[in-house]
């Protein structure tokens, strides 16, 4: 399967009246995303499935990928915590599946994912709104990088 | 803005409710919490949390079925069956109830900011559209069950989605109680279907073909009503 995993796009900074699960997007930060998503339209990719966590900077980054949707998305609160070979076992849910979550740790699932050891999370970071696409068996140790697409990029395409 | 708020709340409480029973006005209850919010994302202009809602209406949505037949089914072995096919059922629900994703919405859901009403007006001439259309096409062709269906759904998220807005929608909800009345015997009929013994009730099979052919009917006259009601809306 491949497997796009996708870090949320720039949120209101923390505030001590808002709880964090609930920050939402910034209007630039919806603006830029929408443009990685159009990136990703561009370069034909399509998802069969979304999943993202069920805070809400996840769930409007992973709305703007609608438009490279073409089955179901799904809340996955194991996205909104620390990474585990249940989670991996999870996300093989298509042939092709988008997962939205946070830092530290979507690095840590592609660690995961990708060399069996969360301790090597630092060779993965992820800027907001950046894309990595593995390749594989939803697994530990089971996915290949595809490849690693900063936002930069993406909004370029 | 428009809150999530009193349907939020309805939805924990009718969740967990059902953890403890599965009393059939908590089922339905349920269902009708999951149907207001999913029209409360759309008016947001969310396209997430939709499928998990309509997921966890699923669920639910195969217990009522059973609940709406026993209220109109009298038969002592057809109704013995499906009180064991509910328990089955039931068993499915309370899975769903206890399911992470079940937790993961509730807490998206009691996160999201409020809709702004601009936003939420701006979305309403699209879904009456979609109520006409799905009307013509069932004006078309009377007797397709499947667009008599889809123009039931179509009404039921235009008449969700303005109240919302507080707006009245007293057509709606008269088009809503004559069409149900039919979809309640299509039900029964679907069930019958799956029925293992249905040469038994071929009688009664006969029967609600005549009450659904005849209450569709009673709701296309109704239509023509709430068909102005929602051109006057655009």
């Amino acid at each position: 399967m491949d497997l796009f995993l996708v870090r949320h796009a720039i949120a209101v900074p923390q505030a001590e009246d808002l709880v964090d699960a609930a920050r939402p997007l910034t209007d630039e930060g919806r603006k830029r995303f929408r443009q990685v998503a159009r990136g990703l339209d561009r370069l034909g990719v399509r998802f069969d499935r979304v999943l993202h966590s069920p805070w809400t900077r996840a769930v409007e980054t992973a709305d703007l990928l609608a438009r490279v949707l073409v089955g179901e998305s799904a809340v996955e609160v194991g996205l909104a915590r620390e990474p585990d070979a249940e989670l991996a076992a999870r996300l093989a849910q298509g042939e092709r599946v988008a997962a939205v979550g946070h830092e530290p740790w979507m690095s840590e699932l592609m660690a995961l994912l990708v060399t069996g050891s969360k301790a090597h999370a630092g060779r993965f970071a992820f800027k907001k709104g950046q894309v990595a696409w593995l390749s594989g068996e939803a697994k530990v140790r089971g996915m290949a990088v595809v490849a690693s697409l900063p936002p930069k990029v993406l909004r370029r395409l | 803005m428009i809150e999530a708020g009193r349907w939020l709340s309805e939805l924990e409480g009718r969740l967990e409710a059902l953890r403890e029973s599965a009393a059939p006005e908590d089922v339905h209850q349920l269902r009708v919490a999951t149907r207001r919010l999913a029209a409360w994302l759309r008016l947001g202009a969310h396209h997430v949390l939709r499928d998990d809602l309509r997921w966890l209406r699923r669920v639910a949505g195969a217990v009522r079925d059973i609940d709406v037949v026993l209220e109109i089914e009298g038969d002592p072995t057809w109704t013995r069956w499906l009180r064991s096919e509910r328990r089955v059922r039931r068993q499915a629900l309370k899975l769903a109830l206890d399911a992470e994703r079940t937790a993961g919405l509730v807490l998206a859901l009691r996160s999201l900011p409020p809709v702004p009403k601009e936003t939420a007006t701006s979305r309403l001439s699209r879904l009456a559209a979609r109520a006409l259309e799905a009307g013509d096409a069932l004006e078309a062709q009377p007797d397709d069950a499947e667009r008599f269906h889809i123009l039931r759904r179509k009404v039921r998220v235009l008449r969700y989605s303005l109240e919302w807005l507080d707006q009245k929608t007293a057509a709606f909800r008269e088009f809503q109680e004559v069409s149900g009345l039919a979809a309640d015997r299509a039900l029964s009929l679907r069930l019958l279907a799956v029925y293992p013994q249905p040469d038994e009730l071929a009688a009664r099979k006969s029967q609600l073909e005549t009450e659904y052919a005849a209450r569709r009917h009673a709701a296309l006259d109704v239509w023509p009503a709430l068909r102005e009601r929602i051109r006057d809306m655009r």
